[in-house]
């Protein structure tokens, strides 16, 4: 079985939000909310500034909290290990989103559910890579199977510096930033 | 540096949640007076409590449908059940609080007629819900410590509990509805500025560091309405239940006076609480 994680490498990221525009035209995603967002972060003052991006989007963490708050059974994890959303069993009673520590989860101002980045699941069904990872034009974003000693991702795990966003939040998430040089800053 | 907030989303669960934090607290504690006063063949009390929680409970159950963004798909709550989820908990207590209410009126106004077996199992289950109703929303918080560190203590589903039977108490109180309940609130309310100051004291000294930050975050942005509500709310009613309880005054204006205003003051402290925590724990 398959367990699929998505690395980012932030010495390759640019900040260009290939990936949210990419993200947004796949998943047909509505006005004024996202899937997938990038920020810009900064430390030190001129001469001496540094600047990172962070990516925000959903983890699809081992253990999810997003699923043991749903009172529905809306939110599961399928057999691929993606976290994944039954719009018709979801209520929108916004548990989801305040139990995620990665503000991953918004309510579809079309359907009223609650909805987040599903890792492309339609692409990855048919051996494509998700959309921001397509779309990336400097390789920053790097998907696979995280089981597969073969994969890219693994790979890359392996020959970087990895950090694991918010990992005191105990959720185990499938999801890295390689070469993270700056501290996580409260949003 | 300033950084936009993803979705726009700064506190997810608004005040329409926040308000039903203290209408379930009302209700739980009312009902679960209301099934001891039955017990106790304090039928009086019982009766006022039930009258009291009733329409409470359906203001109560109309804001937190009107709060949902699928409110006709509530329907799911009933058809699945998650141990881990404490929405899922406290979607069946309601309803069966509704039910044990809606029992208790016909049977208050003669539409039924209960025997003894049968209203001792109502009553003990009025107790029961009454503990689940008043608990589940502190257990909906705690649940979300990932993301809510300053919700992350276990004494916060006990200490919403107590504070809920102190606020039903001190709304009986008001009442004038029995004497003995001054007794009742008076403890209730001591109890839970007990648990609240365990509660506060491992927030500052036995969190992780973002249980920490989270504190700071509540003392920053909202430290006003926080000591407001700890000082008038929980320590004051503890201060006077304490010159109560030592004091044995027989000065029945004094007393009269020292209840109400403990019933005033944990009325506060129940709704102060439950807004705080819950706007300045999501705001973190």
């Amino acid at each position: 079985m398959s367990r699929y994680g998505l690395a980012v490498d932030l010495k390759k990221c640019v900040g260009c939000k290939a990936c949210v525009v990419g993200c947004k035209a796949e998943n047909e995603v509505p006005e004024s909310v996202f899937r997938l967002t990038t920020h810009e972060i900064e430390k030190g003052s001129f001469p001496h500034v540094e600047t990172e991006f962070r990516h925000d989007q959903c983890r699809h963490c081992e253990n999810a909290p997003c699923i043991s708050v749903c009172p529905t059974k809306a939110s599961y994890k399928d057999e691929k290990g993606f976290v994944r959303i039954d719009f018709s069993k979801c209520i929108g009673c916004k548990a989801c989103m305040v139990a995620c520590p990665y503000d991953a989860r918004f309510i579809n101002p079309e359907g009223g559910y609650a909805d987040k980045c599903t890792y492309c699941i339609h692409r990855v069904n048919e051996g494509k890579d998700p959309a921001c990872v397509n779309t990336c034009p400097t390789g920053a974003r790097i998907f696979g199977d995280l089981d597969d000693p073969n994969s890219d991702i693994r790979g890359e795990l392996r020959g970087n510096q990895v950090a694991v966003p918010q990992e005191e939040a105990g959720t185990d998430p499938k999801f890295f930033y390689l070469n993270k040089k700056l501290a996580e800053v409260n949003v | 540096m300033e950084i936009e907030v993803a979705n726009n989303l700064t506190h997810i669960w608004e005040w329409p949640v926040a308000l039903h934090f203290v209408l379930s607290a009302l209700v739980g504690g009312l009902v679960g007076i209301a099934g001891f006063s039955r017990l106790v063949d304090k039928d009086r009390l019982a009766r006022v409590a039930t009258l009291t929680a009733f329409p409470i409970l359906i203001i109560d159950l109309l804001v937190l449908w009107l709060d949902l963004t699928r409110g006709l798909r509530a329907f799911w709550l009933f058809l699945s059940f998650r141990v881990t989820a404490a929405i899922s908990w406290g979607s069946w207590a309601l309803l069966l609080t509704s039910i044990v209410t809606v029992i208790y009126l016909a049977d208050f106004y003669g539409y039924i007629e209960l025997s003894q077996m049968t209203n001792n199992v109502i009553s003990w289950s009025a107790i029961g819900l009454s503990i689940a109703v008043t608990t589940y929303t502190g257990a909906m918080l705690t649940s979300s410590m990932a993301a809510m560190p300053l919700a992350s203590s276990m004494l916060l589903a006990p200490m919403f509990a107590v504070s809920a039977l102190a606020m039903a108490g001190g709304l009986l109180e008001l009442f004038n509805v029995e004497r003995n309940i001054s007794a009742w609130v008076l403890t209730f309310a001591s109890v839970a500025s007990a648990i609240l100051f365990g509660f506060y004291i491992g927030e500052l000294y036995g969190g992780t560091l973002a249980v920490r930050e989270a504190y700071n975050h509540l003392i920053h942005n909202y430290g006003f309405i926080w000591w407001l509500t700890i000082g008038l709310g929980f320590g004051l009613p503890a201060l006077l239940a304490v010159f109560w309880m030592t004091s044995q005054t027989q000065r029945k204006k004094l007393i009269c006076c020292l209840t109400k205003a403990v019933a005033i003051f944990s009325l506060f402290g129940g709704v102060g609480i439950r807004f705080v925590l819950l706007m300045a724990g999501q705001g973190h």
